[in-house]
C-alpha cells in the first residue's frame, strides 16, 4: 500500500512537471510576451529594451529551467502584469474558487445520489421519468445559458438573490446551482444505471428473499456495491468543476482562480500561468490519487500493486 | 389575492390559525411556483422587496434603494444620507501603479484618485489641472508649469514641484525599469531632466525639441514622493496614493474597488461620498446589475443590448466616440498592394456606411475622413470616400491586380465593437467585387506581435489611438508611436516626404505653421492610402438617470473633468 502511494506520488510529480512543460511551451509559442506586455504607444526600441530587461530574449529552456529551479524552492516568481508574487495572487483567489467548486460539488453529491437511487428503485415510474428528464435537461443546457437565466429570473425579476459578486451565502446560491447542475444531472444518471445493474444481482435477490426491509437492501447491499463507478465520476468532477468554474466565475463576476488564470493566459503573464497550472494540476492529480485509494476502502477485492 | 394572504398571515400570527409543517411546506411550494410562473411570464406584480444584501454586491445607494423598492419606479427620489455610485466594467487594471501599466483601463480607475498636470476636456482641448499655468517652450526644450498652491496628497504631503520631479525621476530610473516599470511617457516626450525652480514652479526639459511632449503631460499622473519613495512596488500595485477627489479605500481584485470622497480636495469635496468600480466580465450580467439597481453606470454595453436600455425610462444610453481610428492597414511593401491605385480602390470597395448602419447599429457617427480627428486639426479639403464598386474595379484593373490571388484580412475576435462581424462584412464586400478574400482570425498576442514587428503580409484591421493633438496624430504612421505595420514611410512614394515634413512639425512650435504642416501631411497620407479609414470606435454605456454622468471622448470615464463640476447624483 505504502509502496503504491509513494509510486503514485512520484508519478504525480512527473505529471505536474509534464503539464507545466507543455503549458510553458504553448505560451512560448503563442507570441512575444514583451510585445503583449508593452503599451500601445511603445516604440520598437522600447519593446526591445524591455524584452532584454525581462530576459525574454533568452532560449526557452533557459527560461523554463529558471522557473523550475525557483518553483521547487516554493518561489513561483512575480507576476509580469500585477508585479506581485504569483503564489500570493493565487492564494488570494483560491478561497473563492474552493467556495464555489466546493458548493457545487456538495450540491452534486447531495442531489445526484438520492435522485439516482430513487429513480432506480422506482424504475419506469413517473418519478423516474421526471428525474431522467431533469437529468437530460441538466446535461444539455450550457452553463453560460443556465447562469444567465438564473440571474434573469431570481435576481432581476424576483429580486430574491444578488445578481453577481462574492459576498454572503446568498451570493453563492446562483453560481453554485449554475456550476453544479451538470454534475448533478450526469451523476444522477450514472447512479441510476449503476444501481439498476446491482439491483439485478443474485445477492440482492437473496437479501430480499431473507426478508430484509427494502431500504436496507437498497442502501446497505446495493448502493455500496454501486458506488465504484460513481466515486470515479465524483473524482473527475473536481477537474470539471475547476475548469467549468471559469465560465461561471465570468458570468457571476466571481473573483476566483479561473478568471485569474484566463486573464493571465490572455495577458501572457507567464509566471502566473505556470503557477496556476502547477497548483491546479497538482490538486487534480492528488484528488485522483485519493479516489484511487478510496476504491480499496469501498471494495476489499481491490488490491494496490 | 394579496389582501387575502395578508389577512391569513395576520390570523396565523395572532394564533387563530394553526399550520402544520406539511401546510407550511405546501404553501411555500405554491408561493414559489406562482412566483416563478409570474417571473417567467414577465410579470412585475411580485413586489418582493429588493435584497440590498451586502457591500460586495455593490449594494446601491439610498437613492437606488428607493428606486428598486418602489418596484423599479421611473423617478428616483431620495438623496439624503451618504451618496454612492457604482460603475460596472468588463475588466480591471492589473496594477494600480500608473508607471507599471499602460492599458486604457487604468486611467479610468486612477482618474478619480490621481491627477495630471493637464487634462483633456470634453472638447478635447488641453486644460490645466494641477498646473495653474503651463507654458510651452520658448527655447524648444523647456516646459514650465506653475502649480496651484495648497494642494495636498491624501497623506497630507504637498503636491508641489518636487512631486513632479519625483514622478519623472522614478519613471526614468534604470533600476526601476529593470524591475518592470514600463511608463513610456517620459521617453516619448524625450525628457532629459526636471528642474525645481521653486516649490510651486517646475520645468520639464527635453533633450531635443519635440512637439510630441505637450499632450503627454495629460497622461503622466503626479505621484506622492513620500509614499511612492518608501513603498515597494508590490505595495504600490494594490494601494495607490493621490491628490484626486476620491481616496482609495480597498481593492478586492476581480471583484471591486472602493473609494471615498476626499473632503480636503483642493477643488472642493465631491458630492458623491462613495465610488465603487465593479469588475463584471459578462455583458448580460452588467445589464442585469443596471436593471436591478445594483449599478448606476455599466460600460462596454453590447450594441445588441442597446434597445433594452433605450426602451427603459429609468436609463439612458450614452455613447462615447473614442480616439481609436478603426482602419484597414494595407502593407504597402507587399507586391499586391504596392501600386497606389490598388490601395485607393479599397476605399471605394468597402461600403463603410452600411457597416456602420447594419453591423454597428449606427453608433459611430460617420465614416472617418482623415486620420487626424482633434477638432481644428483635420484638413478641410479632404473629403470622405463613398462606396463605388465600379470605380474600385477600374482602379484595380488599371493597377494590374491579379484577381485570382488569395486576399487575407487579419483581425482579432475581440478588441473592438463587433470586430469579427465588421471583418466579415468587409470581406463580403471584397468578395462581391470578385476578390478571393477571407477573414483570418488571430490570437490577440500574435496579432500584437505581428503589428509591432511590421510582419503583416496582407490586409489587417487596425485601431490606433493617440493623444488628441494634431502634431501627435500625424506621428501614428511614422513609427514614432510604434503602432503601424503598413510600411507607409519606407515603401511608398510619399513616405520620405512625409517623414521630412513630420520632422519639421516635431520641431515647430508656431501654431499656424503647425496647422499648415499637419494639413500637408494628411494630404500626403491620404494620397497613398496606406489605411482604409473606417470609423471611430465607439463605447456604449448604460446609465441610470439618477446620475448626470456622461462619458468623454479621450478618457471615456471621468468623474470630474477640468472646467466642469463633479459628477452628481441628481435623483
Amino acid at each position: 500500500m505504502l509502496q503504491y502511494v509513494v509510486r503514485r506520488l512520484l508519478l504525480s510529480v512527473l505529471v505536474v512537471f509534464g503539464v507545466s512543460l507543455v503549458s510553458f511551451g504553448l505560451m512560448f509559442l503563442s507570441g512575444d510576451p514583451a510585445s503583449a506586455l508593452a503599451g500601445d504607444n511603445w516604440t520598437r526600441a522600447q519593446i526591445d529594451e524591455f524584452r532584454h530587461q525581462m530576459g525574454f530574449d533568452r532560449p526557452w529552456y533557459v527560461q523554463y529551467g529558471e522557473f523550475v529551479a525557483h518553483a521547487v524552492r516554493g518561489n513561483f516568481g512575480t507576476s509580469l502584469r500585477q508585479h506581485r508574487p504569483v503564489f500570493e495572487l493565487l492564494m488570494e483567489r483560491m478561497p473563492a474558487t474552493l467556495e464555489l467548486t466546493g458548493s457545487a460539488f456538495l450540491l452534486s453529491l447531495c442531489l445526484s445520489i438520492p435522485i439516482g437511487i430513487l429513480s432506480a428503485a422506482r424504475r419506469n415510474s413517473v418519478y423516474d421519468r421526471a428525474a431522467m428528464l431533469f437529468a437530460l435537461a441538466g446535461q444539455s443546457m450550457p452553463v453560460f445559458w443556465v447562469g444567465t437565466m438564473l440571474i434573469l429570473i431570481f435576481a432581476v425579476r424576483l429580486q430574491w438573490l444578488p445578481v453577481a459578486g462574492r459576498g454572503g451565502l446568498d451570493h453563492l446560491i446562483l453560481p453554485a446551482i449554475a456550476l453544479g447542475l451538470f454534475p448533478v444531472a450526469r451523476n444522477a444518471r450514472v447512479v441510476r444505471s449503476s444501481m439498476l445493474e446491482v439491483l439485478g444481482a443474485d445477492y440482492v435477490r437473496t437479501a430480499r428473499a431473507k426478508g430484509l426491509p427494502g431500504s436496507r437492501v437498497l442502501l446497505r447491499h446495493a448502493f455500496k456495491n454501486a458506488l465504484l463507478p460513481v466515486v470515479t465520476l465524483f473524482g473527475l468532477d473536481i477537474g470539471y468543476l475547476l475548469s467549468g468554474a471559469v465560465i461561471t466565475e465570468s458570468i457571476f463576476a466571481w473573483p476566483g482562480v479561473g478568471r485569474l488564470t484566463v486573464d493571465a493566459v490572455l495577458g501572457k503573464d507567464l509566471p502566473l500561468v505556470e503557477a496556476a497550472v502547477v497548483v491546479l494540476a497538482g490538486g487534480f492529480v492528488l484528488i485522483n490519487l485519493l479516489v484511487d485509494l478510496l476504491y480499496g476502502v469501498l471494495d476489499p477485492r481491490v488490491r494496490f500493486q | 389575492m394579496g389582501a387575502d394572504l395578508d389577512a391569513i398571515l395576520r390570523r396565523v400570527v395572532a394564533g387563530e390559525i394553526r399550520l402544520t409543517r406539511r401546510d407550511l411546506l405546501r404553501a411555500g411550494l405554491s408561493a414559489s411556483a406562482a412566483a416563478a410562473l409570474l417571473a417567467a411570464c414577465g410579470g412585475t406584480s411580485v413586489s418582493s422587496p429588493p435584497t440590498q444584501t451586502s457591500t460586495s454586491s455593490g449594494s446601491a445607494s439610498p437613492a437606488a434603494r428607493a428606486t428598486t423598492s418602489a418596484g423599479l419606479s421611473a423617478t428616483p427620489q431620495v438623496t439624503s444620507g451618504p451618496l454612492k455610485l457604482v460603475l460596472a466594467q468588463s475588466s480591471e487594471p492589473s496594477t494600480l501603479d500608473p508607471q507599471f501599466e499602460q492599458s486604457g483601463i487604468i486611467g479610468t480607475y486612477l482618474n478619480a484618485m490621481q491627477e495630471h498636470l493637464m487634462e483633456f476636456d470634453r472638447q478635447l482641448a488641453i486644460k490645466n489641472v494641477l498646473a495653474e499655468t503651463s507654458q510651452q517652450p520658448t527655447d524648444g526644450l523647456t516646459y514650465r508649469f506653475k502649480l496651484h498652491p495648497n494642494m495636498k496628497f491624501w497623506d497630507g504631503t504637498p503636491v508641489d514641484a518636487n512631486a513632479v520631479k519625483f514622478t519623472y525621476d522614478r519613471a526614468l530610473n534604470a533600476d526601476n525599469r529593470k524591475k518592470g516599470l514600463s511608463d513610456p511617457v517620459p521617453t516619448l516626450q524625450g525628457v532629459d531632466h526636471v528642474n525645481v525652480v521653486d516649490p510651486l514652479t517646475v520645468e520639464v526639459v527635453t533633450a531635443k525639441p519635440s512637439t510630441l511632449a505637450w499632450p503627454f503631460f495629460c497622461q503622466e499622473f503626479v505621484l506622492a514622493p513620500q509614499y511612492y519613495g518608501s513603498k515597494s512596488f508590490d505595495q504600490t500595485a494594490i494601494a495607490p496614493m493621490g491628490s484626486g477627489p476620491w481616496k482609495f479605500v480597498s481593492w478586492a481584485k476581480g471583484d471591486q474597488l472602493q473609494m471615498t470622497a476626499n473632503t480636503d480636495y483642493w477643488r472642493g469635496k465631491p458630492q458623491i461620498d462613495t465610488l465603487v468600480f465593479r469588475t463584471v466580465p459578462d455583458s448580460s450580467t452588467r445589464l442585469a446589475l443596471l436593471q436591478r439597481g445594483d449599478a448606476d453606470i455599466i460600460g462596454d454595453v453590447n450594441p445588441d443590448d442597446a434597445p433594452v436600455i433605450q426602451a427603459d425610462p429609468k436609463f439612458r444610453l450614452e455613447s462615447a466616440l473614442t480616439t481609436f481610428r478603426v482602419h484597414i492597414g494595407v502593407p504597402c511593401n507587399q507586391p499586391k498592394w504596392k501600386d497606389r491605385r490598388a490601395r485607393t480602390a479599397l476605399n471605394y470597395a468597402i461600403n463603410v456606411d452600411n457597416i456602420i448602419k447594419f453591423v454597428l447599429g449606427g453608433f459611430p457617427k460617420e465614416r472617418l475622413r482623415t486620420p487626424v480627428i482633434t477638432p481644428g486639426w483635420p484638413n478641410p479639403n479632404i473629403k470622405a470616400y463613398t462606396y463605388d464598386p465600379n470605380q474600385a474595379k477600374s482602379l484595380l484593373n488599371a493597377a494590374g491586380f491579379d484577381w485570382t490571388q488569395p486576399i487575407k484580412l487579419y483581425t482579432t475576435s475581440s478588441g473592438g465593437m463587433k470586430r469579427l462581424d465588421v471583418a466579415q462584412a468587409i470581406v463580403a464586400d471584397l468578395q462581391k467585387l470578385g476578390m478571393k478574400a477571407q477573414v483570418q482570425v488571430l490570437d490577440s498576442t500574435v496579432y500584437t506581435s505581428k503589428l509591432k514587428a511590421k510582419e503583416f503580409d496582407d490586409l489587417y484591421i487596425g485601431q490606433l489611438g493617440a493623444p488628441s493633438y494634431g502634431p501627435v496624430e500625424v506621428a501614428l504612421p511614422t513609427g514614432d508611436l510604434g503602432l503601424d505595420s503598413t510600411h507607409f514611410i519606407d515603401a511608398t512614394q510619399n513616405g520620405p516626404t512625409y517623414l521630412n515634413l513630420y520632422q519639421q512639425v516635431r520641431t515647430t512650435f508656431d501654431d499656424a505653421k503647425q496647422h499648415d504642416l499637419v494639413n500637408q501631411l494628411q494630404a500626403l497620407f491620404m494620397e497613398e492610402s496606406p489605411w482604409i479609414l473606417l470609423y471611430r470606435e465607439v463605447y456604449l454605456f448604460g446609465v441610470n438617470k439618477r446620475t448626470d454622468w456622461k462619458p468623454t471622448e479621450y478618457t471615456r470615464i471621468h468623474f470630474w473633468l477640468p472646467g466642469e463640476q463633479d459628477t452628481h447624483i441628481i435623483g
